[in-house]
């Protein structure tokens, strides 16, 4: 059983930027983060359709939570895109490139934002999902916990330890003590 | 008696607005006299606020054109009609090629046309009734999207919509097409 085709077409217009963004973000890599996307969609394609209206983005970054996971196993890329990142992906994966939807005229949020995902990007890769999800994607912790079929308290745990990570990176960005960065 | 690390843990279900009322008193009363914690909420509405503003990476369009493709390819497959061997042949091809149209139109539109023929509900009662009738209905509907897309889409996407069409669409039907597109243009979309 197949969805129908004017549902299909309204989730992949309403949805398939956000799908993308989750991929590539998390996987740092064009092609996997395109061929992942492809293939959530597919899956929603052959899904049938019995997801309510409020439910099709949260399944979708689920199966791409798990593509992700899968692919980045599979390709033991959760060695090899630990550790720094690049500065030319984190431009580009920072809302600076020719793919980007547009900046929100903010030069200084624009700046902290890069921050921000170039410290994402130093988390492993199932972390970095989760912490887009509930930051980015704006779900709701016990919605993310729900999704991925995780223990809600090891949600907010992982979470809770990656800010901390985040905090101590971008403090050691600035050569600042952790406890003296008031963003993030 | 809840720890700062407890509360900490707490503080996002608390600006989701998923805890219950008591539960939500006590982390406001425990953030009103401790100002570590204060710091902490302030630093997660921060971080919110700076990623959840961000717009995310426009998916390229060759991505959306793989999709609609690997729909195509899996359509006929449930499409199972019974119908006489020529509309089936003729018609099942066009049924793909319309569906893949309309996605495409929907995808990149900017503006909707204050009539939209293909999805109205006696296009649809016509649609399924078997005769030919149903074969004029969806040469029409065709007809309609590829003149709505002709104005509305860019170059690749025309791009993706011949390369789509002229693989799937058989050469009769095709002519077909053509003759209703001219015909409709200037009236319809």
């Amino acid at each position: 059983m197949q969805m129908d085709g004017t549902a299909f077409t309204r989730h992949l217009s309403a949805h398939r930027d956000r799908v993308y963004s989750q991929a590539l973000w998390v996987v740092r890599h064009d092609q996997d983060a395109e061929d992942i996307t492809q293939e959530a969609f597919l899956r929603l394609w052959r899904s049938g359709g019995d997801l309510p209206e409020s439910g099709i983005l949260p399944w979708l970054l689920r199966v791409t939570h798990n593509l992700c996971i899968d692919r980045t196993r599979r390709q033991g890329a959760l060695v090899r895109n630990l550790g720094r990142p690049d500065g030319e992906a984190v431009d580009r994966l920072a809302w600076t490139g020719p793919d980007s939807a547009g900046p929100d005229g903010n030069l200084e949020a624009e700046d902290r934002r890069r921050e921000i995902m170039a410290a994402l990007a130093t988390l492993g890769e199932e972390t970095r999902s989760v912490m887009l999800m509930h930051y980015f994607q704006g779900m709701k912790v016990k919605d993310i916990a729900a999704a991925l079929g995780k223990n809600l308290s090891s949600v907010k745990v992982q979470i809770h330890r990656a800010r901390k990570t985040l905090r101590l990176v971008l403090a050691e960005n600035h050569g600042t003590p952790a406890s003296r960065q008031e963003t993030v | 008696m809840k720890t700062c690390r407890d509360i900490q843990l707490e503080l996002a279900g608390f600006l989701d607005g998923d805890l219950r009322p008591e539960e939500t008193a006590g982390i406001a009363a425990h953030l009103a006299r401790c100002a570590e914690c204060a710091g902490e909420l302030e630093r997660e509405q921060a971080l919110r606020q700076s990623l959840g503003s961000a717009p995310p990476v426009r998916c390229p369009a060759t991505v959306t054109t793989a999709i609609l493709k690997a729909v195509a390819a899996d359509s006929p497959k449930s499409a199972a009609p019974v119908r006489p061997p020529f509309r089936r042949r003729a018609l099942a091809p066009a049924g793909v090629g319309i569906a893949l149209a309309a996605c495409l139109v929907a995808l990149v539109t900017t503006r909707t046309p204050d009539v939209d023929p293909v999805h109205t509900p006696e296009a649809t009662a016509i649609r399924s009734e078997p005769g030919p009738e149903r074969v004029r209905q969806a040469r029409r509907d065709l007809a309609w999207t590829l003149n709505l897309a002709a104005r509305v889409i860019d170059h690749n996407e025309k791009e993706t919509v011949k390369d789509v069409f002229g693989r799937k669409i058989p050469a009769a039907i095709t002519g077909s097409l053509r003759s209703a597109a001219e015909a409709s243009q200037g009236g319809k979309g």
